[in-house]
């Protein structure tokens, strides 16, 4: 018996054809079928090379739908039509035909016409470009790389077309064609090894893409002006899969400029969002590997779509029930999970409420006194949980926590903009947290920031990042959540953005001067006369500011550049604009982005409740772009105040928001947590004394606990900065570090204040749990601690071993 | 050291580490290994190391190598194998051993090679290569063209009598004004290489070299004796093509680039390999000899010309500037002026130049002092250039990947003296990647993409000719 690496396996399966002959077993096996429903209803075949696939649908008595394509019998009605190896319908006679579909006795028929039967001319942009895309020879790891492969370089996934046609018909005096014997062509000989090929065997001579590829050269070689596909669709386009094994079978229609659409399922590419969930086929063929979420994604020649899979699991006898709803972002939750039959976790306790709810808004935890006036407090657990929460956004805390969270987004560090310019932008963000400015103008103000760095703080915006490139890539990833400096140097692999949208983007911000101003640590900002214009390195030649794609009622040219700019992003109905900043605060709150990473926002990063998103969206901007609205709609909901305990359904799920998701403390949370449970004063370097982690103004401060457990250096606008991550040199630094010692030890600290007011030891063991674990202990965690703290002789030593050993648990180091 | 007490029993760790599934690799579980294909992994080895002395054109023991069944039917030594048994096969018995038979007078075939050989016999010898792609051409079966093959070399006779064509599988002789009415050539030279990359005559007008190969499988320099049409001698070189074709002025020596980025100078009496020069980095696509002989200058797809000594094939010296930045993509026609000892290259950039070959000042970072001067650029990349005989004027070939274009310029002045176009000044229809200029003066040629050879008055830059250099089937040369 041989075992494979798992990953090898996942990969074969992701890349494997599966024979559309060959059944496949899946949970439809042993199920019984009442009707058949057929995907496309009809088909229209425009001419010769209009090959189309269908996709068979068995009902089942009790209203289950399983994908039974690669079990079904095709067959023409007449001789208008034939069934390809791959199942698809190809014309052979312009007239009306059927495709007769039958399984196990059903049976079903669907229409088809043939408009031209006629193959026209193989296109190099339409037919062979595909081709080179899904046999992977423009991949990143082939001839799509920096440098080409072997001396043969093509652009990536084909983003440039005539790029690609140079390259293999003008390179060399035409050394990779051959018209006078195609079969003899280096192009058609390479993916066949009929002569060496690095890249291996790719297809055979007796394939459909040798037959085009041989074709095309017979034909001359041409170079057509036709243009790529405008958009991709998938059908289905939300597949519900049954249970592990079960299949659906894609199909992908492209859309031409000139209206034309053709079935591109066997020439696009596929991935799989979640390899754990599902695997897809070179095909267009999805597996369910175990119950969850996924989405399958798919590529065509620039065009990029993803279809949201779900996959049940053992649904047997499942029942919806009855669950707390405050509201529609409750309502849109519970509806994915009702598809999905996952039942949310209940309600977490008060006083879990209270500690997560204090972290997410102000990065701090609740004292003991707070958390025991919330717990005793009589009033209904809904009404009082609205009133902290409205309570705790009015807090100076909110202000300090998430004027840390901004200066984070927009890298504010001493570095650039020395002390005094640091600590004047930290201001001018909280003076727009604390007076809850609407999101669009803070943007705005920050945009169009000009003068003085230190009386126009907002200006200092433009020395962090200074160059016109630099600054729109921040720009983007920040307020926009996608990431255009990906299509810095080739058109976004991933996206519809090209190279030149990046430049011209750029644009925008070409009229930024910078001149000395009255004192060296600040600058005087300012708007050009006459911009620098931005020049695209493809044509050396400089290109005009232009938006990525244009909405209604623009100017845009406006004299200063960036006012056009700062209009066009935070216009209502700019499509990232809100939505990246509701899913980026959903993803606070919620411990994941309903689009996750956040700040990667593309077709191929599907949101796994589109409507759900839509709604904050939307919510969002009819409250004029109110933060704390947002926050305050957020955390009132049900879902936000699920417990992390799971139940039989929802243990897998970690996209649904079927549960709270525990999130590690970030770096400056941690720091505080520790000082505030052991009650000691916070006094870091660089700071007024009794100012906390949350409160610094940049990671100009050092710190090695911070920077030990993540906290964002602020050189990069991406989400991921600030790290979440495990280390060994972490355990060992809660465990033995200096940072816990002191705090535990303190002379003024909490044990110290418990042992001179000669607690008892079961005061001193509640006393404990209160401060770090921010709840009551259970009777049986008294009874053991106090015993501890008893039996040990040394009542100092036990009760900072108590303390020790309670920040080192989960329940402490996590909110959850 | 703080002790820890025991009831911290959940650490942080359990959270972060993942945990591995456990596995482990059976190498000797293996699947089977795939039977050995002769057209994927036997072909390509024979017709690197074999094919050059067993080939239709020469037949060394009356063996060729070029196909399966030719392979099958053996040569004077008889069969070639015994399917099945490869002890008792001569194929195997002439390759392996301590010193092999074959191949003659060069290294012995790497052990893996022969073994796949021997393992392909011993699987029963098959022959899979598709019928499609079956390559049977060979003098007694010329090649048929359904369409005009792509034209990537030309060159007059020194006498001016001939033209050279470079065809599919051969060159096409012509007179030196294009055929008469039946469009037929004055010889076909049908060889073994499929490409044929260059020509170039030898001064005493003796010899025509035909240079090329296949891509993927083997380079190869082919010498015809203009006289009698017949191939005088094949050497193979390189696992892949070969590119450019000079004789040095004095006949004795004849170079060559290839597509593995390494020149080579061969000796004109028997085609071995006097130097080989390894210092691109990128393919050679140009080489032609100093006045003095005593040099050879490569150009490269890497953007340089290189500048090497004939006798040991040492590296002297960038002649263009190296500065990044001021390399502007390859290069890939040299000539040199004839008469001086200066050079006109052409690349990428479009932009001809004419270079002093050697320096006269020290080498100064970013300097570019061997250059002579730039002439008008031409859109797109040129391929190819060719001076006339006195190293007055040349002509320049040209191609955007979509069209083509081709100039005559005076060199002394710079000045652009003509742009070669079609009759009622219609630019020309495709891609240029061949160019000629006869020796007497009087006219050029121009050919590339679309497989036509079109000849202009070097004088006035009048079209005189347009032909198919390549016989056409009937269907084809009616379309």
């Amino acid at each position: 018996m041989t075992f494979r690496p798992i990953a090898v396996l996942l990969a074969c399966c992701a890349v494997l054809p599966l024979s559309a002959a060959e059944p496949v077993k899946s949970s439809a096996d042993d199920v019984k079928f009442v009707k058949l429903t057929v995907f496309p209803e009809r088909l229209d075949l425009s001419n010769g090379r209009d090959a189309r696939r269908l996709i068979v649908a068995g009902l089942t008595d009790d209203g289950r739908s399983f994908d039974v394509t690669a079990r079904a019998k095709f067959e023409p009605k007449s001789n208008a039509i034939t069934i390809d190896k791959d199942g698809y319908v190809v014309p052979s006679k312009a007239t009306e035909s059927a495709v007769l579909v039958s399984l196990g006795g059903l049976t079903a028929e669907v229409p088809v016409a043939v408009k031209d039967a006629a193959a026209p001319a193989v296109q190099f942009i339409r037919d062979i470009e595909p081709v080179m895309a899904k046999v992977g020879c423009n991949a990143g790891t082939c001839h799509g790389s920096q440098q080409g492969k072997a001396g043969f370089k093509l652009s990536l996934r084909g983003y440039d077309p005539l790029f690609d046609y140079t390259a293999l018909v003008d390179d060399v005096s035409g050394r990779r064609f051959n018209r006078a014997v195609p079969e003899q062509s280096l192009m058609l000989l390479k993916p066949t090894s009929g002569v060496p090929h690095e890249g291996g065997f790719l297809f055979d001579e007796d394939s459909r893409y040798y037959a085009l590829i041989r074709d095309w050269i017979a034909e001359g070689c041409r170079y057509e002006t036709a243009e790529r596909p405008t958009k991709i669709e998938v059908f289905p386009p939300r597949p519900l899969l049954n249970g592990v094994d079960d299949v659906q079978q894609l199909i992908v229609v492209a859309s031409y400029p000139d209206g034309m659409t053709r079935d591109v399922t066997r020439e696009a590419v596929y991935e799989t969002s979640n390899l754990e969930v599902t695997a897809v086929s070179s095909t267009g063929q999805i597996k369910a590997l175990r119950k969850g979420e996924a989405a399958a994604l798919v590529r065509f020649e620039g065009n990029y779509a993803s279809a949201p899979v779900s996959v049940l699991g053992e649904t047997e006898g499942f029942e919806w029930l009855p669950t707390p709803e405050y509201g529609e972002i409750d309502r849109l939750v519970h509806a994915k999970l009702q598809r999905s039959k996952i039942l949310p976790s209940e309600l977490c306790s008060d006083a879990e409420f209270l500690r997560r709810v204090s972290i997410d808004l102000t990065g701090l935890p609740p004292t003991p006194e707070q958390v025991q006036a919330f717990v005793s407090d009589p009033q209904e657990s809904r009404a009082k949980r609205e009133a902290k929460i409205d309570e705790l956004l009015a807090s100076p805390g909110y202000v300090d926590y998430w004027t840390l969270k901004w200066g984070d987004l927009l890298m504010a560090n001493r570095k650039d903009l020395q002390e005094r310019g640091v600590w004047a932008f930290r201001n001018w963000i909280r003076e727009s947290v604390a007076t809850n400015q609407p999101y669009d103008e803070f943007v705005s103000e920050l945009l169009t920031a000009s003068g003085n760095s230190i009386e126009n703080p907002a200006a200092n915006y433009y020395r962090i990042g200074r160059e016109p490139e630099t600054v729109m890539e921040n720009m983007t990833q920040v307020f926009l959540g996608t990431r255009f400096n990906c299509n810095k140097c080739h058109d976004h692999p991933f996206e519809r953005w090209t190279q030149r949208q990046y430049y011209e983007l750029a644009g925008y911000l070409s009229g930024v001067g910078f001149a000395k101003a009255d004192r060296p640590d600040a600058e005087y900002v300012f708007a050009l006369d006459k911009p620098k214009p931005v020049v695209f390195p493809q044509t050396n030649q400089p290109v005009d500011a232009k938006f990525p794609f244009e909405l209604a009622g623009m100017s845009p040219t406006d004299e200063d550049l960036r006012v056009s700019l700062a209009e066009w992003l935070t216009a209502h109905d700019n499509p990232y604009f809100a939505r990246s900043l509701v899913n980026r605060y959903w993803s606070y709150f919620l411990g994941k982005g309903i689009i996750d990473p956040v700040d990667d926002i593309r077709a191929s990063n599907p949101a796994t409740n589109p409507e759900l998103l839509a709604w904050l969206e939307q919510d969002f901007v009819a409250s004029g772009f109110d933060l704390k609205h947002l926050i305050r709609t957020i955390t009132t909901s049900a879902t936000y105040q699920r417990s992390y305990r799971t139940n039989a359904s929802n243990e897998t799920d970690d996209v649904l928001f079927s549960h709270s998701l525990p999130r590690r403390l970030t770096a400056e949370q941690l720091y505080d947590s520790i000082l505030i449970a052991a009650g000691a004063p916070s006094n870091l370097p660089g700071l007024p004394p009794g100012f906390r982690a949350t409160q610094s103004p940049d990671p100009g401060l050092n710190v090695e606990f911070l920077d030990l457990f993540g906290r964002a250096p602020r050189e990069s606008p991406c989400e991921c900065e600030r790290s979440s991550e495990v280390s060994l040199a972490q355990t060992l630094n809660l465990v033995n570090g200096e940072t816990i010692a002191a705090a535990v030890s303190h002379p003024e600290g909490r044990i110290a204040k418990l042992l001179a007011s000669k607690a008892s030891a079961e005061e001193i063991a509640r006393g404990i749990y209160l401060a770090v674990l921010c709840r009551e202990p259970t009777d049986d965690e008294l009874e053991k601690s106090a015993r501890y703290v008893t039996e040990t002789g040394d009542t100092k030593i036990a009760a900072e071993d108590l303390m020790w050993a309670l920040i080192n648990s989960p329940a402490f180091l996590f909110n959850r | 050291m703080r002790l820890v007490p025991i009831f911290v029993c959940v650490s942080i760790t359990a959270v972060g580490l993942l945990t591995l599934p456990a596995f482990s690799q059976d190498e000797g579980d293996a699947a089977p290994a795939e039977p050995v294909s002769f057209y994927r992994q036997v072909r390509p080895i024979l017709q690197r190391q074999c094919a050059g002395c067993h080939q239709p054109a020469k037949q060394g023991g009356k063996l060729v190598l070029t196909s399966y069944d030719d392979l099958k039917k053996g040569g004077e030594n008889g069969v070639s194998f015994e399917a099945g048994d490869a002890d008792s096969s001569n194929l195997i018995a002439y390759i392996s051993g301590e010193d092999p038979e074959m191949p003659k007078n060069a290294d012995p075939l790497p052990a893996e090679d022969v073994a796949l050989i021997a393992r392909w016999v011993k699987e029963g010898a098959k022959d899979d290569t598709p019928a499609s792609v079956k390559d049977t051409i060979g003098p007694s079966n010329p090649p048929i063209y359904h369409a005009p093959p792509v034209v990537t070399a030309l060159r007059y006779s020194p006498d001016s009598s001939l033209l050279a064509v470079s065809g599919f599988h051969e060159v096409l002789l012509h007179q030196t004004d294009g055929p008469d009415a039946d469009g037929a050539p004055v010889a076909r030279l049908i060889g073994r290489s499929q490409r044929v990359t260059a020509l170039e005559f030898s001064p005493d007008g003796a010899t025509l070299a035909a240079v090329g190969g296949a891509p993927a499988l083997f380079g190869e320099v082919q010498f015809w004796d203009v006289s009698t049409k017949e191939l005088r001698q094949s050497a193979t070189f390189g696992p892949d093509t070969l590119f450019g074709a000079a004789f040095s002025g004095d006949g004795k020596y004849f170079a060559v680039g290839s597509a593995e980025n390494r020149a080579r100078i061969l000796k004109t009496e028997d085609l071995s390999q006097h130097v080989k020069f390894d210092a691109h980095s990128d393919y050679v696509l140009g080489v032609t000899f100093s006045l003095k002989n005593d040099h050879l200058i490569t150009v490269s797809r890497d953007m340089t010309a290189k500048l090497v000594v004939v006798e040991n094939g040492q590296f002297v010296d960038n002649i263009t500037s190296i500065t990044p930045g001021a390399l502007k993509g390859g290069l890939t026609a040299v000539q040199l002026r004839p008469g001086q000892e200066q050079i006109l290259i052409g690349g990428s950039d479009g932009e001809p130049k004419l270079y002093k070959i050697f320096r006269e000042q020290a080498r100064v970072i970013g300097d570019d002092f061997n250059k002579i001067r730039a002439f008008q650029p031409l859109e797109g990349r040129i391929f190819d250039l060719r001076s006339n005989a006195d190293g007055t004027k040349f002509v320049v070939g040209a191609s955007t990947a979509l069209g083509g274009a081709a100039r005559i310029y005076d060199v002394e002045s710079g000045n652009l003296l003509h742009e070669l176009k079609l009759a009622e000044g219609k630019p020309l229809p495709a891609p240029v990647y061949a160019v000629a200029f006869r020796p007497d003066g009087k006219q050029v040629a121009v050919a590339g993409f679309d497989g036509y050879v079109r000849l202009f008055d070097a004088e006035t830059g009048t079209l005189a000719k347009e032909f198919s250099p390549a016989p056409l089937t009937p269907q084809t040369a009616a379309k």
